[in-house]
């Protein structure tokens, strides 16, 4: 009831948004509908996965496609150095560029998109990437600074191979989604047999 | 089966940018620098380019545990059954 009312409330007081983040534990969905509720993001599509702690240090030049995935993760378009160079040089520079998320990209935990990036349409951006660059449509980005090191469509075929090889397989063909609560515990058990198989631990 | 070899490991050599990267049977992941996960993947994707033939899923599951020798075995076996010199 009460999760219900701050999400209600949510998209227009900044206080219920702020109680619904860290009380109603919202999923990436319902978190992306607040953002989008609350239009602050300069674009934000449709269908979007944002983590409650993902950080929009500067929404306002900040556009996002539609069903983009973001994990904890940063976005930041200014460069904070110019204030430190007015107060020490006099100087006054403009150092800010626009982030361009396309349709369908994932964007990892601890990534950091900084101004002047664009990322192509269903790229991947692996955890802890730095990027403030164009990044090709399709492409698998890692690294700091960021690289395109592979594509999604071959990242893609060797995922479903390894998925295929382990033991819950057929689980995995069934599950709808990258998550079935239902599912869940038997799907961890197998894991859990799985990973720490005496055999697979060294000196054990 | 000696020019397959020679040719993979000029296939090596460009993916991993060792112009003096040695490769034998026995040669597994562990033993070639850079040889990580992505960098698999780019191999793979490289040697079916060059040797214009496609791993199945399972052929690609197999592969991550075995050594350059599976690897040619396979490669060999793809090669005859397109039909086309190599």
């Amino acid at each position: 009831m009460i999760r219900a009312v701050l999400r209600h409330l949510a998209p227009r007081h900044d206080r219920a948004a702020t109680l619904y983040r860290r009380f109603g534990r919202p999923n990436g969905k319902e978190w992306a509908e607040i953002l989008k509720r609350q239009g602050r993001i300069f674009h934000l599509g449709e269908g979007c996965s944002i983590l409650p702690s993902t950080k929009f240090i500067d929404p306002d030049y900040t556009w996002i496609g539609n069903r983009v995935c973001l994990g904890n993760c940063t976005l930041i378009c200014h460069d904070g150095s110019i204030e430190m160079l007015y107060q020490r040089f006099g100087l006054r520079i403009d150092r800010l560029g626009p982030i361009i998320i396309h349709d369908d990209v994932y964007v990892g935990e601890g990534a950091m998109i900084l101004g002047g990036t664009t990322i192509g349409e269903g790229s991947i951006i692996g955890a802890g990437s730095v990027l403030r660059q164009e990044v090709p449509a399709g492409s698998v980005v890692i690294g700091n600074p960021g690289k395109v090191v592979a594509r999604v469509e071959d990242l893609i075929r060797f995922w479903e191979a390894e998925s295929m090889a382990f033991p819950w397989a057929e689980l995995i063909a069934r599950r709808e989604g990258a998550y079935d609560a239902a599912m869940e515990p038997k799907l961890r058990k197998l894991r859990q047999e799985y990973f720490f198989k005496s055999d697979r631990i060294k000196g054990s | 089966m000696d020019g397959v070899h020679s040719e993979l490991q000029d296939v090596f050599r460009s993916v991993f940018s060792d112009d003096h990267l040695e490769i034998n049977d026995q040669t597994t992941a562990a033993e070639v620098d850079g040889w990580d996960s992505i960098a698999h993947i780019n191999l793979v994707i490289a040697i079916e380019k060059h040797f214009n033939v496609r791993f199945a899923a399972n052929e690609l599951a197999a592969m991550q545990k075995q050594n350059v020798g599976n690897l040619m075995e396979l490669l060999v076996r793809k090669i005859d059954s397109r039909g086309g010199p190599a």
